[in-house]
């Protein structure tokens, strides 16, 4: 299939999501969720509503496995309020009735006593002595802890320093597709079709509280209208799964905004106090770095988060003596989990705001300063990595840009700033960074890669066909991508920018054999060749053209699959988690803040991601700019407030993602080549924009404001005190 | 009884008080979703009569004897429209994608004088569709081939 095709079917409204078209007889689920932010659940009564008409089945915790958490590498988290409920929105029961409106009518009919315990709204106050415990094992959900040499010690000696305290939003993803599914019984167990990063652990999750083997249990995961991590947790597929098995019935459930915006995932928001210092000829000297984050009521991704934030604080840069102190506390916030950018967008933004104010007290340019600090072949922990001479080449291509060409507009300042930054790609020694899919010839020719892997509009299915065409000399249209299901193995999540990277090695590590395959199948079902594959079917000797089309191998030899697995790339073993293979860019931000009324703009961006080679340059172009959007969200308009455990904003109305009219120009250079000796030859490019643009549009916000600014995103109020402070300083000179 | 054209076919309706987006999305087939149920994110957009209306907003009382045009409707009438947003990529997951196509028919109709409008015009009309995956840049050299004439 072809890009332009994927596209123009998106725009007609032909294709067609997991929600959609439900099958014959299905039923409609409404959740009764949590109006309070933590609660004991002293009495729960569904009988009620099983009276009601419609209603085929209603469940609780009380209907799944007694004492049943599920969560990765803390499992904290009931899949429906047990006894307590810690985050308004959280689930406390569900129905499934033949109408909406009868769903919704039965819920009305729950008798439910709940009791307001304490509300911890604040994650320093959450980590007190004397906070009440939200969890059994306390409020402390997380902690990491890493130094090399005495960095407090050596700070005071340092010829310059700067000291930064900043604190980021609690972004909401905004998917325009909210959590939603469909499940249904079947002659097998189960069916489960609802948007998501990981089919194998859905399964995996629905045996456990169906009692089904996973085997029984197929899931269906992809295509995805939107994630950006929103949908990495499990959402509606623990309850729908239970009510389809009750029920006898197909189930349907999909989450109204107002639903998604309370109970679903965010961002989690940094408290982050870092001090840096350098030598008088700019050379980093020592880094300290202490942030609080706020898990909110489950742990979700929050250690993996916090372990990402703080293994990146350092950034791609030699610093003989840090110290890395990070928290990560339990709150009755809502819940915080996966983001695209994962803890470490908002550490970046800390200490690349403090590399560039370092760079102007030693008198070097931005770009400059880097340069002369750039450690690219040790990772910022101190584990082995493969090397990155990559951030050499985004620092020369940073300087070689053109100079700015936006002005400001009236009564405007303008700020320009830069950033460089390098995340690790997949997940850190000891994760499921192995893949295992399969390379078919389907029953109607089509050539396909079948892994378990998620288009969410990064175009994967896409970009693996192209890559299949590519390494079997086939063309595009006689190839497709089968993704999201768990019927060929465990691809592992796609996400932390693995996808385009796992479907390119297992395309790469199966080809051989799979064209050996289609070669054989021809011979004996056509006789001997020696036949050769290329675009449209095989050729035999002498052929200019094919002469058997794919479509008719398919019918006269049958279906081919040819599995395929790829191992993990290893890295050190190390006391805290990190990783081997990190994905770097470079950005520039053009930023103009009005001086009369604080509102800022951003005008421009350019992005230097160096890759290694595009599979579809549209794509990976469209990856960039979108990531570099929610880089502008995060640094000017974007912020869910939670007051008292309930959040300031309720749907679109309160909460404002960028607009066409807010959407910068964006320049993508990409920068192709990777070391000759990559053990990939290729990263995903679906977070690393995101995670360049937002210290750049920080920095510009500095440059322009005379001050970094204490929190994102930027307040007009203190745009206008930097300012007012600014041209105070400037007086006294 | 409310009847009015959907995309060429007949539909009625018996309650004038039946949102259109709640009459729209369930139908098999359907191109209307809707991202955020209050009208702030254009996700639901249609085309009433050539003016671009958000379904979840729109009740079916006010469109007795109207012609109502989903994307499935306006593709076919004007392929060259959605090419054009295709072939500049201009979205990506896709779930903005119909309301999109749908305010795009409408935000480059002519004036009452016949003025087309320029590029500028045409994303201001645009301003109302969010994309969450693209960052717009698609979307913008798009507008620049309509506001030229192509679609």
């Amino acid at each position: 299939m072809r890009l332009t095709e994927d596209l123009t079917a998106k725009l007609s409204g032909a294709f067609r999501y997991l929600a959609d078209d439900p099958p014959e007889g299905c039923l409609h689920a409404a959740v009764l969720r949590s109006p309070l932010p933590h609660a004991r659940i002293e009495a729960l009564d569904l009988s009620p509503a099983l009276a009601m008409p419609g209603v085929v089945a209603a469940i609780s915790a009380a209907d799944m496995p007694a004492g049943l958490k599920l969560g990765l590498r803390m499992r904290d988290q009931p899949p429906m309020a047990d006894g307590v409920a810690r985050m308004i929105g959280e689930p406390i029961a569900a129905v499934a009735a033949t109408t909406e409106a009868e769903a919704r009518a039965a819920l009305a009919a729950i008798r439910l006593t709940l009791v307001p315990l304490p509300i911890v709204s604040d994650p320093e106050a959450a980590l007190a002595h004397d906070a009440p415990q939200l969890h059994p094992h306390g409020n402390l959900c997380a902690r990491f802890d890493h130094a090399r040499g005495d960095a407090d010690a050596a700070l005071p000696g340092a010829a310059h320093r700067v000291d930064v305290a900043l604190r980021t939003p609690r972004q909401m993803h905004v998917a325009m597709e909210t959590e939603c599914g469909v499940a249904f019984p079947t002659a097998e167990g189960l069916t489960i079709r609802a948007p998501g990063h990981d089919p194998a652990g859905v399964a995996a999750a629905a045996a456990e509280i169906t009692g089904l083997s996973p085997q029984r249990i197929a899931v269906q995961a992809s295509p995805v209208g939107g994630s950006f991590g929103g949908k990495e947790d499990l959402h509606v597929q623990p309850m729908l799964a239970l009510l389809a098995l009750r029920a006898g019935a197909p189930v349907r459930l999909a989450l109204s905004r107002e639903d998604s915006v309370a109970a679903g995932i965010k961002r989690h928001p940094f408290r982050i106090a870092l001090s840096a210092g350098c030598d008088a000829s700019g050379r980093l000297t020592a880094l300290t770095v202490d942030a609080l984050a706020d898990t909110g009521a489950y742990a979700s991704h929050g250690p993996e988060v916090l372990d990402t934030g703080m293994e990146n604080a350092p950034g791609p840069y030699a610093i003989p003596d840090l110290r890395l102190t990070g928290r990560l506390a339990y709150t009755n916030n809502g819940n915080a989990g996966a983001f695209r950018g994962f803890g470490a967008v908002q550490t970046e933004c800390a200490i690349e705001a403090a590399v560039e104010a370092l760079a102007k007290k030693a008198g070097l340019h931005p770009v400059d300063f880097r340069r002369l600090n750039l450690a690219p072949d040790a990772g910022p922990l101190g584990q082995r990595i493969a090397p990155r001479p990559e951030l050499h080449a985004i620092l020369d291509a940073m300087a070689a840009l053109p100079p700015a060409a936006e002005t400001a507009p009236r009564r405007h300042v303008l700020g320009i700033g830069w950033a460089l930054v390098s995340k690790g790609e997949g997940f850190a020694q000891g994760g499921p960074n192995g893949g295992a899919g399969a390379l078919a010839l389907e029953a109607d020719g089509t050539l396909t890669l079948r892994a378990g892997l998620v288009d969410m509009g990064q175009s994967l299915r896409a970009s693996a066909a192209a890559l299949l065409a590519r390494a079997l000399g086939a063309a595009e249209a006689d190839c497709d991508a089968i993704l999201g299901g768990n019927a060929d193995g465990d691809a592992g999540p796609t996400s932390a920018s693995r996808g385009a990277q796992i479907a390119g090695r297992l395309i790469a590590a199966g080809a051989e054999a799979f064209r050996a395959a289609l070669l054989a199948r021809a011979e004996a079902a056509f006789g001997e060749g020696p036949w050769r594959l290329v675009p449209g079917g095989l050729a035999g000797p002498g052929d200019n053209a094919p002469r058997i089309g794919f479509p008719a191998l398919a019918a006269a030899a049958g279906a081919i699959r040819v599995p395929v697995a790829v191992p993990a790339i290893e890295t050190d073993p190390g006391p805290v988690p990190a990783h081997g293979l990190f994905a770097s860019c470079g950005a520039r931000a053009v930023v103009a803040v009005d001086r009369v009324t604080g509102a800022a703009r951003c005008l421009a961006l350019d992005i230097l991601p160096a890759c290694g080679p595009a599979i579809l340059r549209e794509v990976y172009e469209g990856q960039v700019a979108g990531g570099a959007l929610q880089a502008v969200g995060f640094c000017l308009t974007e912020d869910l407030p939670c007051e008292a455990g309930r959040f300031a904003a309720s749907n679109l109305d309160g909460y404002f993602i960028p607009t066409l009219a807010d959407a910068p120009a964006v320049r993508v250079h990409a920068l192709d080549a990777l070391a000759p000796s990559d053990p990939v030859g290729r990263r995903g490019v679906g977070e690393i924009a995101l995670n360049a643009a937002a210290p750049a549009i920080l920095n510009a916000l500095a440059d322009a404001l005379g001050g970094i600014p204490a929190a994102l995103p930027l307040r007009a109020g203190e745009a206008l005190d930097l300012l007012a402070a600014r041209r105070a300083a400037e007086k006294r000179r | 009884m409310i009847r009015f054209m959907l995309d060429d076919a007949p539909m009625e309706c018996a309650d004038p008080a039946t949102r259109l987006s709640a009459l729209l999305a369930p139908l098999p087939g359907s191109a209307v979703r809707t991202p955020c149920g209050i009208g702030r994110c254009g996700g639901c957009t249609v085309l009433v009569d050539g003016a671009a209306v958000p379904a979840c907003l729109a009740l079916v009382g006010r469109l007795d004897g109207a012609r109502v045009e989903t994307a499935a409707g306006i593709a076919r009438r004007r392929p060259d429209l959605a090419r054009v947003l295709a072939e500049e990529a201009s979205v990506q997951c896709g779930f903005c994608a119909p309301g999109l196509l749908a305010a795009a028919a409408a935000a480059d109709a002519a004036d009452a004088a016949g003025a087309r409008p320029d590029a500028e015009e045409i994303a201001e009309r645009l301003t109302g569709n969010l994309c969450r995956c693209s960052g717009y840049q698609g979307l913008r050299r798009a507008i620049a081939r309509i506001a030229a004439g192509e679609g």
